[in-house]
């Protein structure tokens, strides 16, 4: 189902599932190099956080990537 | 492992589960939390294990396509640097191969000039073959082989450098062997050899690293014929009015490495000698050897001529008769002593058939260079380097101003211009048309005037020259039977024009004579009735071509003869018969 996406797209789809089937307040995703590099060209890691909006918290539809 | 966290706002714990991405979380990790009380279930922990392995199976796919993409661009970018350098590569060859078409064109150009040259001046150059026979051609171009002393003059040479007067008594008795060569010539060719060492009998020029030492570092540079005048420079003037110029060359066109220095010798080119006036070249080789001779502090250069027997050689003789028996400057010449080769030169109009053939023959035989003239010459004769053809009309000025053109350019002189082409047609007045009437003034009046005028300028510069014109017995003698009214008007206008020309141009030394042939055996008369031609010369035979080119001959040399015009015509120009 991510074949042929960038590590972005891969990790946000898979917070979103997480966020959606297990309903959880929060999740967040940190990956090392080489996987981040398609996120940061400066070749630094992806962070990517997430709140479940569902909860009553915030929540953006598309979900700030927080550099290091 | 799940832990428990106070949430930061208050209002309860929040429970964190941190899952690996990758085996040993070489990918990432991910954090879940959640505030429901036991949270994570069994299944819940089991669903994000499965997921978070999917998702970093699914990143290590996304690294590796991405890892594919950049090798990819790389590779690319690494045959359009290629193709940018063998772009570059095939433009900077063609430049090259542009720039050696255009060298091999001069150099192909320049053979062309020297061999202009050489060709005109046939008689000047000996060739010595690798046999060690000698060539040399007569004024025909014809080549003769020298027999019997060519080996021994050379071997006699080689002794002669330790022997001082003995080699030049030697040298003199081995000379004699060869034809045409008197004793006083040969004293007079020791000469150089004497004064000068290495001679100028005999001389080896070497081009490898210790001989270019050894004459001056000057002399060694491309040979040339811009190096040879310049190394020649200030000996030029003191040979160039010595009759030793009249002289032959011998040489080989070997080259290769010398066995007698150990480096790389190379000749003179034979061309290079071929291509400068044969005077020069002589020059050049006494010029070098004078030149390294008086410089005291350079020893002279003698190469062992025995072991560089198989390189160049330069032998200067004496003067000598042409080969050709029948050539002014022959054997049979009584002129004595040195001669000049100066040739001659005629042009022939009409000369690819019956008399005009005959004449070129001759004229060559006799030494002359020719220019022969005619719609098809070059179909019909062989060109030599004394024989120019030029094809066309000699009705046109264009052909005409060629032939001049070709002589003066080709062999610098026009000495002899015989007008021998013409057409001739019999039929009764009435039956001429007015297209006969402009065939027979466009080939014999035209084509008198045309070439004559031309080259009347230039023997006008001479000082000197001789035209013969053919024209034809029945212009002043008519017979009865042979109806050639109108073709007569050309050939009488052609023997009243050579006596008004003759008187002319008496002192300014241009003779002009005319030949009128009766009846000769040529392709003109090839479908009449010989027996009917025989009946209209009182001598009752046709004249042959010789005949005509006989009177030709003795009209161009005959200095006190102008304005005639000779018969030949068995008598008919006589009277009744």
């Amino acid at each position: 189902m991510w074949s042929g996406q960038e590590p972005a797209q891969i990790v946000s789809t898979l917070l979103d599932v997480l966020l959606g089937m297990l309903r959880l307040d929060f999740a967040y995703a940190r990956l090392k190099d080489p996987f981040g590099e398609g996120a940061h060209r400066d070749g630094l890691a992806l962070s990517v956080p997430k709140l479940n909006g569902a909860t009553g918290r915030d929540r953006s539809d598309a979900p700030p990537q927080v550099g290091r | 492992m799940a832990f428990a966290s106070t949430k930061p706002a208050g209002g309860g714990d929040v429970s964190i589960v941190p899952l690996r991405l990758g085996l040993s979380d070489e990918v990432g990790v991910i954090l879940a939390a959640c505030q429901r009380a036991g949270f994570p279930a069994e299944t819940e922990r089991l669903l994000l294990r499965v997921v978070t392995n999917q998702a970093a199976i699914g990143l290590q796919e996304a690294v590796l396509l991405s890892e594919q993409r950049r090798v990819a661009r790389e590779l690319d970018q690494r045959v359009e640097q290629r193709t940018r350098e063998l772009a570059a590569a095939n433009e900077e060859l063609r430049r090259e191969i542009a720039e050696r078409k255009l060298v091999e064109e001069k150099l192909r150009q320049d053979e062309r000039e020297l061999r202009s040259i050489t060709d005109a001046t046939p008689q000047a150059i000996t060739v010595l073959d690798p046999e060690l026979l000698l060539h040399r051609p007569d004024c025909t171009g014809r080549h003769h082989t020298m027999d019997d002393p060519s080996r021994a003059r050379i071997s006699l040479r080689t002794r002669g450098y330790t022997h001082g007067r003995i080699r030049r008594r030697r040298l003199t008795a081995k000379l004699q062997c060869w034809k045409g060569i008197s004793t006083s010539e040969v004293a007079m060719a020791s000469w150089p050899e004497r004064r000068h060492r290495a001679g100028a009998l005999s001389g080896c020029f070497c081009w490898g690293e210790r001989c270019a030492q050894r004459f001056a570092s000057a002399e060694r540079r491309p040979w040339t014929i811009a190096a040879v005048k310049q190394i020649l420079g200030a000996h030029i003037k003191d040979w160039a009015g010595s009759r030793w110029f009249h002289e032959s060359l011998l040489f080989n066109r070997r080259s290769g490495l010398c066995p007698c220095l150990g480096g790389h010798f190379r000749a003179v080119p034979a061309e290079i000698i071929k291509g400068l006036l044969w005077s020069e070249a002589l020059a050049t080789m006494f010029g070098l050897v004078r030149g390294v001779d008086g410089n005291k502090s350079v020893k002279p250069f003698v190469a062992p001529i025995d072991k560089c027997r198989r390189y160049l050689r330069l032998i200067v003789l004496p003067p000598r008769a042409c080969l050709n028996r029948n050539c002014s400057l022959g054997p049979n010449s009584r002129t004595k002593g040195v001669r000049t080769l100066k040739k001659k030169t005629a042009i022939v109009t009409g000369a690819s058939g019956g008399i005009g053939a005959g004449l070129v023959e001759a004229f060559l035989k006799e030494g002359y260079n020719v220019v022969a003239t005619s719609l098809d010459a070059s179909q019909s004769l062989t060109g030599s380097p004394s024989l120019v053809l030029v094809d066309g009309d000699i009705g046109n000025q264009e052909t005409a101003a060629k032939a001049v053109e070709a002589a003066i350019q080709r062999f610098g002189t026009i000495d002899v211009l015989v007008n021998n082409a013409g057409i001739f047609y019999t039929k009764p007045f009435t039956d001429f048309t007015t297209g006969d009437f402009n065939a027979l003034v466009s080939t014999n009046l035209l084509g008198f005037l045309y070439i004559t005028q031309l080259s009347v300028k230039h023997m006008l510069k001479q000082k000197s020259g001789s035209v013969v014109t053919v024209t034809g017995s029945l212009a002043d003698h008519p017979i009865a039977g042979v109806n050639a009214s109108v073709s007569m008007i050309t050939k009488g206008g052609l023997n009243t024009v050579t006596r008004s020309l003759a008187i002319e141009y008496a002192k300014e030394g241009i003779r002009f004579n005319a030949v009128a042939p009766g009846a000769v055996d040529t392709p003109l008369h090839k479908d009449d009735p010989k027996d009917f031609l025989k009946t209209l010369q009182p001598m009752g035979k046709i004249s042959e071509v010789k005949d005509v080119v006989d009177a030709v001959l003795y009209l161009a040399g005959a200095g006190q003869v102008t304005g005639e015009v000779l018969h030949v015509d068995g008598g008919a120009h006589a009277g009744r018969w």
